[in-house]
């Protein structure tokens, strides 16, 4: 059975209400390593769910547990806008509702929008209109309510 | 002309020696690995490296629009498919073709006409290519059953969407292809989303002798003489010889005209190879099927001509084709590849992924080893269990076994459990020593022998 992102986001809520100081989770192509304590973090990024989700999965930062990284599903083309010449979809500094849209990543024609996996105000964007992106590479950064 | 920049779309050895072949062409290389592969040798040995999905294939290696969409985005001019993964996918070889990429390898109509094993059968018959007693495709068991008795027993059902042994069923009698049937077909639909079966007549004793072809594409085909893969574990070859020791003159010169013939037939561009069964009891041949890349088996054929077929097809991709002619491809001496597998032999070849705390191979005259791997690397669970290949030549095939023999003795390996002692014991067996080899010798008489003793 795939690990979906509620699967994902129901273990990080479990494990902050928790008293468990890490889990190490590698499951069916997906790799999640918490950590409260920045112990056992190295990897800067981890990698995450499968790029079939239409959703990307987010997980706190190394050392800043209250940030969110959103990563790209796979390799692809980055846009910040829906079309070319419209608005970004954001811009950091906005307040993000769980499942808005952030930015898209194209894949030969085929558009895969990334969502919100959680409500914030947005940290950073951190790749440009047309670049081209690789998998688990970093999106944005959300700096997550509550 | 095209930008002299080539995307790897493979793994392992074969991705390491396309990028080490384009850079002693002048060539920039691009490989597109998945997250388990990011810090492999080819990732490091490429001029860039992208990573293209999570480690599963079918998220990476595997999904044809990511991985032309990272050839277009990286700026290159053609796509190295090797072997396995997107290497003999049409439909893939057409995407890239709708794009203005280069394949390098046959075109998408060659693949698509070769790939369908009843199309190819029917490509053969056309050639005049000889062919085993076989049936068209089979609407149901009453069908199978009524061209069995035409065929005569025994007979093995084969898928007509693919190869590798899946669907596959060798039965003796009529209960037992009755009974084979439904899974047989089930098989093939599981492999190739396609569950379309046929017949061939079963040749308990056979050979597999292949013919090494290169395609120009005008209908000038070269061929690389032949090669006997007739050591097989469940359809998987795990000793390739060149040349086919045990075959008359006058075979030979018969298996190389039908190679050439059924090839340049479809005009066919690029490193291909054709299949055939040969019965030594009556010297009849029977072929088989196409294979429309390059083979993991390539590097036999390279020691005894001499040629460069990855060389070769880069060269034609960027618009250099080979220009030397038939008789200058001489073939010298005997060249032996064994394929190392990281799996354990002990626990009936399960595979034994990890990190290599020890990568010790061979070296010397007449030793050639392929491999992506060395002390420290990990070999994941997500792939082919394949990690290296050890090819010895020599002036003979007797020197040629005494070479693998002493080059396999001091092969050493830690961390992960290889068939590296599995491969000793086959090397110095008197059957293979001697060449009394058939398809079905290492499961018949070599793996009984080894677990009685």
């Amino acid at each position: 059975m795939p690990i979906s992102l509620a699967d994902i986001e129901a273990l990080v809520a479990q494990f902050e209400k928790s008293d468990w100081r890490r889990i190490d989770l590698v499951a069916d192509g997906v790799e999640l390593r918490l950590s409260k304590d920045g112990s056992g973090t190295s990897t800067a990024f981890p990698t995450t769910v499968a790029p079939s989700a239409a959703v990307a999965a987010a997980l706190p930062l190394a050392g800043t547990p209250s940030g969110y990284v959103v990563t790209a599903p796979s390799l692809g083309t980055f846009y910040r806008a829906p079309r070319p010449g419209e608005p970004p979809f954001v811009v950091v500094g906005q307040r993000v509702a769980v499942g808005q849209d952030l930015c898209l990543v194209e894949v030969m024609k085929l558009f895969t929008t990334v969502h919100a996996p959680v409500a914030g105000v947005v940290l950073a964007v951190h790749a440009a209109d047309g670049d081209l992106v690789e998998y688990s590479q970093p999106l944005v950064s959300l700096d997550p309510d509550g | 002309m095209a930008e002299r920049r080539l995307f790897v779309a493979n793994r392992g050895e074969i991705a390491l020696r396309a990028i080490a072949t384009a850079r002693a062409l002048g060539i920039e290389t691009v490989v597109g690995v998945s997250s388990a592969d990011r810090d492999s040798l080819w990732a490091r040995a490429a001029d860039r490296m992208v990573v293209l999905g999570p480690a599963p294939a079918a998220a990476s290696y595997l999904d044809q629009r990511l991985v032309l969409h990272a050839a277009v985005a990286t700026g290159c001019a053609a796509v190295y498919p090797g072997y396995g993964f997107l290497s003999e996918r049409a439909e893939f070889a057409a995407l890239c073709e709708a794009e203005g990429m280069i394949f390098v390898g046959p075109t998408s109509t060659q693949i698509a006409a070769v790939g369908d094993k009843l199309a190819a059968r029917d490509l053969a018959r056309r050639a005049g290519v000889p062919l085993t007693r076989g049936s068209a495709e089979l609407a149901d068991v009453d069908a199978a059953l009524a061209a069995a008795n035409d065929i005569g027993f025994p007979v093995l059902t084969k898928a007509s969407a693919g190869g590798g042994g899946r669907g596959m069923v060798i039965a003796e009698n009529a209960d037992a292809l009755a009974r084979a049937f439904g899974p047989a077909s089930a098989a093939a639909q599981a492999a190739f989303g396609d569950g379309r079966l046929f017949l061939e007549r079963y040749m308990p004793r056979a050979r597999h002798i292949e013919v090494q072809a290169f395609g120009l594409g005008d209908g000038r085909v070269l061929h690389l003489h032949e090669r006997d893969c007739s050591v097989q574990r469940r359809y998987q070859k795990m000793v390739e010889e060149a040349p086919a020791a045990i075959l008359p003159a006058e075979i030979r010169a018969q298996l190389h005209a039908a190679a050439v013939g059924l090839l340049g037939s479809i005009g066919y561009a690029s490193a291909g190879t054709v299949e055939f069964l040969y019965d030594e009891s009556d010297q009849s041949l029977a072929f088989l099927e196409v294979n429309a890349r390059i083979q993991v088996e390539h590097p036999v054929s390279e020691a005894v001509t001499g040629q460069d077929l990855v060389r070769w097809q880069l060269e034609q991709a960027f618009g250099s084709p080979p220009t030397l002619a038939q008789s200058a491809i001489g073939c010298d001496g005997h060249a032996i590849e064994v394929r190392i597998l990281a799996e354990d032999p002990a626990r009936d070849f399960a595979p034994s992924p990890g990190t290599i705390t020890r990568w010790a191979p061979p070296s010397g005259e007449g030793i050639r080893l392929d491999s992506a791997v060395a002390t420290g690397s990990r070999v994941p669970p997500f792939y082919d269990s394949m990690v290296a290949k050890l090819i010895v030549h020599a002036a003979t095939r007797d020197a040629a076994v005494a070479r693998l023999s002493a080059a396999l003795a001091r092969f050493e390996v830690d961390g992960i459990a290889t068939n590296i002692p599995f491969l000793r014991a086959l090397v110095s067996h008197p059957d293979f020593i001697a060449n009394r080899l058939h398809t079905r010798w290492l499961e018949q008489t070599l793996l009984p022998q080894r677990a009685a003793a």
